[in-house]
């Protein structure tokens, strides 16, 4: 009896961590599965396997360009914008230590927005290639100004996430004031303000993919550090970490991956917040496990939003930044719901 | 004598909280601060341990400035357990228990044979290998402040500050803990240096005691020195019986009751 009572505990532990271990692989499964069979939806409809076919060059000439030029892009994208804003948003919860923080909370995503929008309207000559600059250089303005008001001999998290709200509501005014003031040519600013991955080509891929591929890693690299960091600042100072030091790079990590992801994908709202959510309910709050898991999980939600937003009624696109908000929107109100 | 402070100068940004410190914690002893509330004891503590910088003064930490150090060498000499600690989500006590070895470690490097050997000793001296695979926020408040230990312990260094290690815990498991950082003093020659807010506690578990009162040293000595009517007085501002212990023979300060020492209270209540 007390041996079974000993092992019972043993079991649940140990299926436990095996079964954490496992949801990786088994979300990139997924996200490729889901990958293949997302990539013909739209409004040309080129359904697996011939969509697999056209991407490796068989099959009618429409086929293979429609596919290789406008599908492929849309689903790296999704996989490079996607999992990008999850891990940012994992990442700013981590610093923050607040699990309903996110780059939309600390003013990155609204500075990248006002940026993007000025442009758009002010330089109506900006072209493709400055707009993801001007929405770069916007997110990380914000976030400047937001750590150097919230700076008092540290910046501690709840002065973070209290002047960030500050900070994005102000960007949100002129967002506003900008659209009114242009008010014959706010469409695409509006697209872009909503979040959509339409009428991207393999340009924006490589562009995100290079800021992706630096960062992300270097993300990865710092999962210990993240944890530590959340067993307080004093415990992470007696450990070895300095910690406004490490709070900054991780700060800039994430805003620099927000950005990198907004500048491409426009402000798609509340995947950062609640990929990394539901990725700690699957893995824990391990950031070595969590990291990959919000990627993966951010990915997965942007695959399957912007596949609905092309399919569900072409030819008319719904912007995947309008999904992303049907499904985080009530998800954020749970999550409320629960917590607070 | 491997920490001491020089004339130390603290303060948080322009508010000093104490002025020319002089301390020395011996080799293998266990020192206790001990004072009212806001004397600046954990302030000191965080001084000694690299926090916070001193305006003023030096903290010397095997022959050197303390400041001389990076943070991961620091870590590597000296372990501390703050007052405040947040428990991770989800998080079992032998995962928890590894972040101690966080200073000796390479960023995502597995663990190697000596962090697991640390981890696995720190876990057996705190008593917590049995439930090295329990969540951590499923223990009583004794087994978390022992996992808590065990953690600082795995750093592996011979000098352990803590910050009141006993604050938000009942008497029983008080006691559990000041056991514990008796017994690693005893057998494992640990130097440890402690805020408490129990005097009684302070002069059962202490060799020396250091008495603070609004951010200078009043007095220093064993408990027998420190414990004394005069020194009750002048440190917390209460008159105290001073008994003996009935089995261990250290002192004991038992308050005498002060009535009208809040006169608005006990007007208003009248």
């Amino acid at each position: 009896m007390s041996a079974l009572d000993a092992a019972a505990p043993t079991f649940a532990v140990l299926e436990r961590r095996s079964r954490r271990n496992l949801v990786v692989p088994v979300l990139f499964v997924l996200a490729v599965v889901v990958s293949i069979g997302t990539l013909g939806v739209g409004s040309y409809r080129v359904y697996f396997p011939d969509s697999v076919l056209a991407l490796l060059g068989h099959g009618s000439h429409d086929q293979v360009n429609i596919v290789r030029t406008y599908e492929l892009p849309r689903v790296l994208l999704a996989w490079l914008v996607g999992g990008g804003l999850a891990v940012s948003g994992a990442l700013v919860q981590g610093v923050i230590r607040n699990p309903l923080a996110a780059p939309d909370i600390i003013g990155v995503t609204k500075g990248a927005g006002l940026a993007a929008v000025a442009a758009l309207l002010v330089y109506p000559s900006t072209s493709d290639l400055e707009l993801p600059l001007a929405a770069f250089i916007g997110g990380f303005a914000a976030i400047l100004i937001v750590y150097v008001a919230a700076y008092r001999g540290g910046a501690s998290p709840v002065r973070l996430a209290l002047v960030g709200i500050a900070v994005s509501s102000v960007c949100e005014t002129f967002i506003r004031l900008l659209l009114i003031k242009h008010v014959t040519a706010i469409g695409t600013a509006l697209t872009w303000l909503t979040g959509s991955l339409a009428e991207r080509g393999m340009t924006e891929v490589y562009e995100c993919a290079i800021w992706m591929g630096v960062l992300l890693p270097l993300a990865y690299l710092c999962s210990r550090r993240l944890d530590v960091l959340g067993l307080g600042d004093d415990l992470a100072a007696g450990l070895g970490e300095r910690v406004e030091h490490l709070r900054r790079i991780l700060l800039l990590l994430g805003v620099g991956i927000a950005a990198a992801a907004v500048a491409i994908g426009g402000t798609i709202l509340f995947l950062s917040l609640i990929a990394p959510h539901m990725a700690r309910r699957l893995v824990g709050a391990r950031h070595s496990l969590l990291l990959p898991a919000s990627f993966l999980l951010g990915a997965l939600l942007l695959l399957v939003s912007d596949a609905i937003g092309r399919g569900i009624d072409p030819p008319i696109e719904i912007p995947a930044g309008l999904i992303t908000a049907l499904i985080g929107g009530p998800y954020f109100l749970y999550l409320l719901a629960k917590a607070v | 004598m491997r920490l001491s402070g020089n004339g130390l100068t603290l303060s948080y940004e322009s508010v000093t909280v104490a002025t020319d410190l002089t301390l020395e914690i011996p080799d293998g002893k266990v020192t206790v601060l001990i004072g009212p509330n806001g004397c600046g004891k954990s302030t000191t503590l965080r001084a000694l341990s690299r926090l916070l910088r001193p305006k003023g003064g030096s903290v010397i930490l095997d022959g050197k400035d303390i400041h001389s150090y990076s943070s991961k060498e620091v870590a590597r000499r000296l372990a501390l357990l703050p007052q405040v600690l947040l428990t991770p989500e989800a998080i079992s006590v032998r995962e928890l228990v590894a972040y101690g070895r966080h200073p000796q470690r390479r960023s995502i490097a597995a663990l190697r044979d000596e962090d697991r050997e640390a981890i696995e000793w720190a876990l057996a001296a705190t008593g917590m290998t049995e439930l090295g695979e329990r969540p951590v926020d499923q223990l009583s408040g004794g087994q978390r402040q022992r996992a808590w230990i065990a953690l600082v312990l795995a750093q592996g260094t011979d000098l352990i500050l803590l910050d009141e290690p006993t604050t938000f815990l009942d008497v029983a498991y008080q006691l559990e803990v000041l056991e514990l950082l008796r017994e690693l003093n005893a057998s494992q020659g640990k130097t440890i240096v402690m805020v408490l807010h129990d005097i009684n506690m302070a002069a059962e578990y202490g060799h020396q005691l250091l008495a603070m009162r609004e951010g200078k040293i009043v007095a220093t000595g064993s408990p027998h020195e420190i414990v004394t009517r005069e020194l009750m007085r002048e440190v917390f501002g209460i008159e105290s019986h001073i008994l003996r212990h009935p089995d261990t023979e250290n002192p004991l300060c038992v308050p005498v009751p002060v009535p009208g020492v809040t006169p608005a209270t006990a007007a208003a209540l009248a």
